[in-house]
């Protein structure tokens, strides 16, 4: 069973897949990556960027995706970008797995209650990791 | 149906037979492609389009071949739509296509030179259309070719076809037998221990990428690949069967060695990303490319998006951006090397912000 965890971040979507083999192993799979968009006013980049992640959702074949959900009403700092709502509109677009919006607060409350057997490859790929893991367990 | 002489005599009885007794379609024209089948193009006639009858050699009853089933029920915009297939007694798969109007890629690599974006665009559209076989139906094409690849010239998109040779692959990483249909497009892996796996697929796109970048490869004329001694040593075996085996084996070992796709032959132009992306591709080891088109995709992307366009003309070079910015590159009567800018199609102007050298006019005009 594979998973796939997703964070936006500035103009980028930070991909984490993980897979459970029969033993109840869980590791993160070298599918992991990151999708960006320079310029998402530009036609043929958005284009792109759909046909990107329409075909890592088809190649991971993942039986459930997530996404780490934002406060679009965050003030200031905590303000989402507008384009991190293209990238995600795109995402949510893929149309043979629902992708789950998933707060951070509930994976909080569940590796409170749930022990997390390893971590993410690399740091950048904390809360994406997170999601992956609460998906698959 | 047939109303015009064919000039078929080539193909076999049981073919043309065939072709003369389908009453739905007008068959006009006949084309032998040696060990790639027969080929007739048609008209159906309720339908009022264009199509093309292929057959292949095949084992019995291939037409039941679970491979056969899925191809049926493809659907995708990269790969070649099958109208019908069936088995023809007594060895013979028949697959009706629609015929598409560019002709194939190696027609348009012989014909003229391919812009570095258009070349990417066309592998870009090659590998949605693997993510397609690979992912949704776990089939391997194994004989990824130009001369495989179509072009819609309507669509203006790529388009996988030849579909003769595909095959499922059951296990996640497993791997099939290699078709050893087309020699030169051999990854090291079918040499060595006639394996085929996904990422075989992966090193036939990252061949096909690297002919339209203009990397050598002398197709039409194989023998160019051999040194002075290989040609000798051929010269001298005179039994036809055996010099193809020969040349097959000098081939293979070129092929294990990383010789026939030597990456160091790209044009000079190129940004050093093209030669990443392909190192990657073309990797030895299978498990070193790219795990799946989708991360291939991914890297096609940003150097779509990071270089400008090249377009090699014969008298100079032309280094298009996307925000209207030309520049051209040549050396006039003296062999000095001339930097011209324009913005927007306006006039071009010399731009001496370079040494003279051809590395700093290729780094300024990479500017955007």
């Amino acid at each position: 069973m594979k998973t796939i965890g997703i964070q936006i971040k500035s103009t980028e979507a930070i991909i984490v897949v993980l897979e459970k083999d029969a033993a109840g192993n869980i590791t993160q799979t070298n599918e992991s990556a990151k999708f960006g968009i320079d310029d998402p006013t530009k036609p043929n980049q958005v284009r792109q960027f759909r046909d990107q992640i329409n075909a890592a959702f088809d190649s991971i074949g993942a039986s459930r995706i997530g996404i780490v959900a934002r406060n679009a009403n965050g003030k200031g700092e905590r303000a989402p970008s507008p384009i991190s709502f293209k990238l995600e509109g795109i995402i949510q677009l893929y149309d043979k797995v629902d992708v789950e919006q998933v707060w951070k607060q509930t994976t909080i409350a569940y590796f409170k209650k749930n022990a997390k057997t390893g971590s993410a490859k690399n740091k950048y790929q904390d809360d994406a990791y997170d999601v992956a893991y609460y998906l698959i367990s | 149906m047939v109303t015009v002489e064919l000039n078929d005599e080539d193909s076999v009885n049981a073919i043309q037979d065939f072709v003369r007794n389908t009453p739905d379609i007008n068959v006009y024209e006949y084309i032998r492609r040696g060990c790639n089948g027969d080929v007739y193009f048609g008209k159906r006639i309720k339908m009022n389009d264009d199509v093309v009858l292929k057959f292949y050699w095949s084992h019995p009853n291939y037409d039941a071949a679970e491979e056969a089933v899925i191809l049926r029920h493809i659907e995708h915009d990269n790969i070649l739509k099958i109208h019908d297939l069936r088995f023809l007694p007594p060895n013979y798969a028949y697959f009706l296509t629609p015929r598409i109007s560019g002709g194939d890629l190696q027609g348009v690599i012989d014909s003229r030179r391919i812009s570095s974006k258009e070349a990417l665009e066309i592998i870009a559209g090659i590998l949605l259309g693997l993510t397609e076989l690979h992912s949704k139906h776990k089939l391997v094409h194994r004989d990824l070719k130009p001369g495989n690849i179509l072009l819609d010239l309507e669509k203006n998109i790529p388009i996988i076809a030849d579909l003769g040779a595909v095959k499922k692959i059951h296990k996640a990483d497993g791997y099939v037998t290699a078709s050893k249909s087309t020699y030169l497009y051999l990854p090291p892996e079918a040499i060595l221990a006639n394996e085929y796996y996904y990422q075989s697929d992966i090193y036939q796109v990252g061949v096909i990428m690297f002919q339209l970048l203009g990397g050598y490869f002398p197709i039409n004329s194989p023998m160019d690949w051999l040194t002075a001694r290989e040609k000798k040593q051929l010269d001298g075996i005179r039994n036809t069967t055996d010099k193809y085996r020969k040349f097959d084996e000098i081939i293979a070992k070129k092929i294990v060695k990383g010789q026939l796709v030597d990456i160091n032959t790209l044009p000079f132009y190129l940004d050093p990303g093209f030669k990443r992306v392909l190192n990657k591709a073309l990797n030895y080891h299978y498990e070193k490319r790219f795990k799946n088109p989708s991360l291939f995709l991914k890297e096609i992307h940003s150097l779509l998006r990071s270089c400008p366009d090249y377009v090699h003309e014969p008298d100079r070079l032309l280094v298009n951006h996307e925000n209207g910015k030309e520049f051209q590159l040549y050396k006039n009567n003296k062999d000095e090397v001339i930097l011209e800018k324009r913005l927007a199609n306006k006039e071009w102007r010399k731009d001496n912000s370079h040494n003279g050298t051809i590395e700093s006019a290729l780094a300024v005009s990479r500017i955007k």
